[in-house]
């Protein structure tokens, strides 16, 4: 850390105190505080001949942080640029919780799509508190060629997006990448442990896991620190889910769906069963809880969190249903399920592959955005966007993603 | 119950205040020591007098202004507000003493003169290029050369919309 970004002046000033009003004995501290004072008395002269004494730097991480969360969303990326001390603490939990404290996070949700020289990425912003949207904003990163890449065109719809704060990971078969909207750059970080496709991902008090969709690796759930920047094997995974979806919520990382790729070939019933089921991995004990099964079967399509639930789009060949699965787990409720209202789609959604579903949770909303995968899109018809309000209970129609992201990946950050 | 209506403050360059203990109980840190009646003799502080007084002048005019919320002296709000707009200014201008002030008000646990020198920091950094901020808090741009080359490219698109 640099001489300017310390905190002694300030350490200095908060050792000295009052006395203890508990113990009386005033005379002490008077004496200790007049040696101290001749301290301050040649500081002050010393410092009165060239600059101030007290800068902004002088502060304690704590309240430098203060300053910082009175700092307008915009201006906070060039804040990072300013020092390594800083970049630190606005990348720091603490700066999140506190923001979140004041209801100063802006939940944004990111539909990254390759294009030909790096990636597009289209941002539809939910206003704090009352989650007012209006449309996408679209900006094209171009990535600098430092940095290895790889075929992103290939690399980024088959990869998994988790994000973390300001950052969005990247997880691929081959690489990960770290793109940070605030410092608006892309970083290259440890790949995982063995190649992985399809598989399940979320964030689970600010490390990443991941679970299923292997193809040559055992039955694992992984896990990546971002401060350390390693990935390492936490558990063995019950059941190999491919095509899985991940989600977290109060700890637990839940492995939704997929195909049975795990032992011998059985019954379809046995197939059925991993389709409409998640697995529950609490992350903090290490422990698997018992599995859960959605209770009308189906095969499920998309899932996400959003406040303490876990929501499950399921599809039954022609029709799709939507459950809410209770996931506070110090609630009596934990464990039910309820079936939702599902969104009425204008025209049938053919439930045959092509289409690809998302679901996002976005503070008490969820997003579900439909996207035509892998093709250039006819009309605007085929790019859905749908607003579930938890707590209203019903559905709305979002603005449209943007023509030209077929392939589109999302995520929420909420920074 | 404490007996007088006042307490003394010593500052760290031997200076003593005395000041109504109605408006240092603005001061929690303070206000514990009136109520564990710990306040009678000279309360040692390690802060200037500079700064000490400028505190003792923001709790005034704060309890002042509290005090006539209720009143409608347009006057007297005026004359308020003119000198918040000064303290503003004053604070903004001089480091030494913002800091100096902001260290003071979380040690003595004043919210609102923290709250206040927080939004005033705030308010200096933002709008700021990065080297405009390292230049106005004599800052060092400590980043490796790696951490430079990979994120902080300021003259290349890190800085534009």
């Amino acid at each position: 850390m640099s001489e300017s970004c310390n905190s002694r002046h300030f350490s200095w000033l908060m050792k000295s105190c009052f006395p203890n009003p508990h113990d009386g004995n005033c005379k002490s501290s008077i004496r200790a505080s007049a040696t101290r004072n001749h301290h301050l008395h040649h500081h002050r002269q010393s410092q009165s001949l060239t600059t101030s004494s007290t800068t902004l730097s002088s502060l304690p991480d704590d309240l430098l942080l203060e300053c910082f969360v009175r700092v307008p969303s915009d201006s906070l990326s060039t804040l990072c640029f300013v020092c390594r001390r800083w970049s630190r603490l606005l990348h720091s939990p603490s700066f999140f919780n506190l923001r979140r404290h004041q209801n100063r996070l802006h939940n944004t949700v990111y539909a990254l799509t390759p294009s030909a020289s790096g990636f597009i990425a289209s941002t539809l912003t939910f206003e704090p508190l009352d989650y007012t949207i209006f449309a996408w904003n679209t900006r094209i990163y171009v990535p600098t060629d430092y940095v290895f890449l790889g075929n992103l065109y290939e690399y980024l719809p088959q990869s998994r997006l988790a994000s973390i704060g300001p950052r969005i990971f990247v997880i691929g078969r081959y690489a990960t990448l770290r793109y940070d909207i605030w410092t608006d750059s892309i970083i290259s970080l440890s790949r995982m442990l063995a190649p992985r496709k399809k598989f399940a991902c979320a964030v689970v008090s600010g490390k990443i896991y991941i679970a299923g969709g292997s193809l040559c690796a055992a039955a694992t759930v992984d896990e990546y620190d971002p401060d350390s920047n390693k990935w390492r094997v936490v558990s063995r995974a019950p059941r190999l889910r491919y095509g899985c979806t991940g989600a977290s919520a109060d700890g637990v990382f839940y492995v939704i769906g997929g195909l049975k790729i795990d032992g011998p070939p059985t019954g379809a019933a046995d197939a059925q069963m991993y389709m409409s089921s998640m697995d529950l991995y609490d992350a903090g004990a290490r422990v698997w809880l018992r599995s859960r099964a959605v209770p009308g079967g189906g095969c499920v399509i998309a899932a996400c969190a959003a406040v303490g639930f876990i929501y499950v789009l399921t599809s039954h060949a022609v029709e799709m249903s939507f459950w809410r699965f209770d996931a506070r787990r110090r609630h009596g409720g934990f464990g039910e399920w309820s079936r939702m209202k599902t969104p009425q789609l204008a025209q049938p959604v053919r439930l045959d592959g092509s289409i690809k579903f998302s679901l996002v949770g976005v503070g008490n909303k969820v997003m579900l955005a439909l996207m035509k995968n892998g093709r250039v899109l006819r009309a605007s018809d085929e790019r859905f966007v749908w607003i579930y309000d938890t707590v209203a209970g019903d559905w709305s129609c979002g603005p449209d993603l943007p023509e030209y992201i077929p392939r589109a990946t999302c995520v929420n950050l909420e920074c | 119950m404490a007996t007088t209506s006042t307490v003394k403050l010593r500052s760290g360059d031997n200076e003593v205040f005395e000041v109504e203990k109605q408006v240092m109980i603005q001061s929690g840190t303070i206000r514990n020591m009136i109520e564990d009646d710990a306040a009678d003799g000279e309360i040692p502080l390690q802060i200037s007098s500079r700064n000490l007084a400028k505190v003792v002048e923001w709790c005034k005019c704060m309890q002042h202004r509290d005090r006539n919320n209720n009143n409608d002296n347009k006057e007297e709000e005026e004359e308020e507000e003119e000198w918040e707009k000064k303290f503003d200014e004053e604070v903004s201008e001089d480091k030494d003493l913002h800091f100096g002030l902001l260290l003071a008000a979380n040690y003595l646990e004043i919210p609102a003169l923290l709250h206040r020198l927080c939004q005033l920091a705030a308010d200096i950094v933002k709008g700021k290029t990065p080297e405009e901020i390292r230049r106005t808090f004599n800052i060092k741009k400590d980043f490796t050369p790696e951490e430079e080359e990979a994120v902080m490219d300021e003259h290349g698109w890190a800085f534009h919309d």
